[in-house]
């Protein structure tokens, strides 16, 4: 069933490096994420203090502008989201879940794990060494070719996004063989709680898409320090060419970082309603279709490039398809909170919230994927508005959902409801505050990606910082209470949230224990 | 290290982090190649050391995985005793390769199939040309198809237990593949043109030399199969890395087969 073989304690720095066991490094990767999304946030707290009213009062030029919303996008996407929910999540629950005794390769998964804070160092140094990589996450050539950033940081950042992409392509590897190998007996695929399932599918994606961003960053790296030409028009080469691979890659990786959140929602949604989830085979295919249709919509990121009329139709068209599985996961959420007993607990208070917030940002979605109101809403705050509702709002919620929903069984320990339930209000709030106004922005043709704004702009921009506030003490609240809970929360009961539907929660003594000090160590 | 922890899932948990620490430092020598000014005194050695510097920055790395190999004889999925979950996992390596080329060729189809939007009237542009395909690359195909035949011959010979006949295939095999590797060496320094004269050739010198890499890393893993057959003198005894060689080396073959086609055959 679980795991009951002896499990060291992890108490030493030397232990929890050289630890192959999933349910510690799923800690690593958890306290990984905490402090990447600390640093993101820090940085994406200054930006709103910048954009607070217009001028440019702490930000010197416009290439330290552009190299901290680059560094804020791929902190928050490679270090925060990923970690958290494919490798925090991942690694402690799959196993659990399918009744492992541990990752099938435990040593690439420590392996997986240790190339991200090497990777998150080389980052940050691509911040501090030089101008910083002023392209936005995406690093379109030419800016982020030779003559636009002549500087070593795109080169670090581009080297940053290499480890990552080893480390995201091992894990892959290992999770499909675990799903794949290592569930116990009768336990069949169609069997598997809808989080398993998630992970293998976004596994899958990795494994497709990673790749691609793999070869588009050596050609851009040969193109940088090599002479070549493979984005350079003066030796034939079309810049247009790294979109299309960029967003080959761009698109489906938006999907992997969604789809465990949605697993994560349905595993909520299901226990707090008392049911099985409604539909589960069809909540199965949703994801398998999301999955294949993500990597047939990638030119909705291009439609302003010049992208011909037939393209334009296939694309928008293709895109606006995504939302029927989709609308398939929402409304079999809804279907299974009908007429089941709801327990407005703290996870899924966060389920909700992650449920209705994630379907506004999936609105304005279908909104930017017509080709003729892109062409309006291209690069402006709408996108911004738009792809923050759906993480920052989507994603970042399902962390928390989890976060709380498996805190009893991952420490041993409670957190004070009370807490839990300002932190979600006072980030409802204050994410939505902050993000809705942009909406207005956005239409009203505010463009994403400059420091500075006529001041006609300035209503929405100080009330979305006020929001920025809000949720960022709100975020801080989170911390504190986590450093608390870990070190003097009240033992947990295995049943704490009552009945379980799945295997990660049967009782075993040895994990009963409080992790103590242990947690708090990776944790804080 | 006490022993309890090393132990944790039947994997010494130091040799990961030391490849961690490799591959972060065989970053850190391509960011030393490309701006030697950033690691200051260190800046002249760099200097003369020149693209060597890649090759320190993979000594690291080769040093781990050896020790690590050695150490475990290759990590052993732990869960049901098959060979299905390796299996898996060289099915999913292979596929992810599958796609990293999958980009590559598609760089060049773009070029290739659509000429005039880059400013071309032909392709490959008019004063370049691949090899003649039926000279050289021909040779190489046959030689790599020959040796991918070994490795099945060796594959088919391990599992009815002749290891001997084993060894000699996966021997020619190797030393195929080394010929091939050393063809291709010759071809690419008797090129007309270099990487730099525009995009036809970086994308023929990327491929092509992304796939030369493939075949080295296919010899190593060959050479870790031949070694360790000859080594157990048994068939049983070289567990599963012959597999694996022998799936990827067919991963090799097929890619060059593919390039041979789009990158020479058809190109002239």
């Amino acid at each position: 069933m679980s795991a009951t073989e002896h499990r060291p304690e992890c108490r030493s720095i030397a232990a929890w490096l050289f630890t192959t066991d999933h349910k510690a490094i799923g800690t690593l990767y958890l306290g990984f994420a905490i402090m990447a999304g600390t640093l993101g946030g820090a940085i994406s707290g200054y930006m709103r203090l910048e954009l607070a009213q217009p001028g440019m009062d702490y930000v010197v030029n416009g290439q330290s502008w552009n190299a901290l919303i680059t560094a804020h996008g791929l902190i928050m996407i490679f270090y925060m989201v990923m970690p958290a929910l494919i490798g925090g999540f991942g690694n402690w629950f799959v196993p659990l879940m399918i009744g492992a005794r541990d990752m099938a390769f435990p040593g690439l998964n420590s392996l997986g794990f240790w190339l991200l804070p090497l990777s998150l160092i080389m980052l940050i140094g691509s911040l501090l060494v030089g101008d910083g990589t002023g392209t936005g996450w995406s690093l379109y050539p030419p800016l982020s070719g030779i003559d636009g950033q002549p500087g070593p940081s795109v080169d670090m950042t581009i080297l940053a996004l290499h480890l990552a992409g080893i480390s995201s392509v091992i894990s892959a590897i290992n999770f499909v063989t675990t799903i794949l190998n290592m569930r116990e007996d009768r336990l069949p695929l169609f069997g598997m709680p809808l989080f398993v399932w998630s992970i293998l599918i976004s596994s899958l994606m990795l494994l497709l898409a990673m790749p691609v961003l793999a070869a588009a960053l050596a050609m851009l790296l040969a193109d940088r320090n090599f002479g070549g030409a493979f984005f350079d028009p003066a030796g034939g080469g079309d810049p247009m060419l790294f979109m299309n691979l960029f967003w080959f890659f761009g698109h489906p990786e938006v999907y992997i970082m969604i789809l465990p959140a949605f697993g994560i929602i349905s595993q909520i949604v299901s226990r707090f309603s008392g049911r099985p989830i409604f539909g589960y085979p069809g909540m199965v295919l949703a994801m398998a279709s999301i999955a294949a249709l993500g990597f047939i919509v990638w030119a909705h990121h291009m439609f302003t490039v010049g992208v011909g009329f037939a393209p334009r139709a296939f694309f928008t068209l293709a895109s606006m398809v995504i939302a029927v599985p989709t609308g398939i996961k929402v409304f079999a959420w809804i279907a299974t909170m009908w007429g089941g007993s709801i327990r407005l607990t703290v996870p899924m208070l966060w389920a909700l919230g992650f449920i209705i917030m994630f379907t506004v940002g999936g609105t304005t979605g279908i909104v930017l994927a017509n080709a003729g109101a892109d062409q309006v809403l291209h690069n402006t705050y709408y996108v911004v508005a738009h792809f923050h509702y759906v993480l920052s709002l989507g994603a970042t919620y399902a962390i928390f959902a989890g976060f709380y929903y498996w805190f009893p069984r991952m420490t041993g320990r409670m957190f004070p409801e009370w807490v839990g339930r300002w932190h979600f209000w006072c980030f409802f709030i204050g994410t939505n505050v902050l993000f809705f106004p942009m909406h207005f922005l956005g239409l009203a043709g505010m463009p994403r990606r400059i420091a500075d704004y006529p001041d006609g702009f300035l209503g929405w921009n100080m009330i979305a910082s006020l929001g920025a506030v809000l949720a960022l003490a709100s975020t801080l609240l989170f911390l504190v209470m986590l450093a608390v809970s870990l070190r003097r929360g009240a033992s947990a009961p295995r049943d704490v949230w009552g009945p379980a539907f799945t295997h990660e929660w049967d009782d075993d003594p040895e994990m009963a224990r409080p992790r103590g000090t242990a947690g708090a160590e990776a944790g804080a | 290290m006490s022993k309890t922890v090393t132990e944790v899932g039947g994997t010494d948990g130091r040799w990961p982090v030391a490849i961690a620490v490799s591959l972060f430092l065989l970053a850190c020598a391509g960011l030393a190649l490309f701006h030697p000014s950033l690691f200051g005194t260190l800046a002249g050695s760099i200097a003369v050391l020149g693209p060597l510097v890649i090759a320190a920055g993979l000594l690291p790395l080769f040093i781990a995985l050896t020790a690590w190999s050695r150490a475990t004889s290759g990590e052993r999925a732990i869960g049901p005793q098959n060979t299905f979950g390796p299996r898996i996992a060289i099915i999913a390596l292979i596929a992810s390769e599958v796609a990293f080329f999958a980009a590559l060729f598609a760089v060049y189809l773009r070029y290739a199939i659509y000429p005039e939007i880059a400013g071309f009237s032909s392709w490959p542009p008019t004063p370049m040309r691949p090899d003649d395909p039926w000279g050289g690359p021909l040779l190489n195909t046959v030689i790599l198809v020959a040796s991918g035949v070994c490795v099945a011959a060796a594959h088919d010979w391990l599992l009815k237990e002749r290891w001997q006949l084993s060894a000699i295939g996966l021997t020619v095999a190797i030393a195929l593949g080394g010929v091939f590797v050393g063809l291709q060496l010759r071809e690419f320094s008797l090129a007309s043109v270099g990487f730099r004269d525009g995009v036809y050739p970086s994308i023929f010198f990327l491929t092509t030399g992304f796939h030369g890499l493939h075949v080295v890393i296919g010899i190593l893993l060959l050479s870790i199969a031949a070694y360790r057959v000859i080594r157990a003198r048994s068939a049983g005894g070289a567990g599963f890395i012959t597999t694996a060689a022998s799936w990827y080396w067919h991963f090799v073959d097929a890619v060059w087969l593919l390039l041979f086609a789009v990158f020479y055959a058809w190109a002239s």
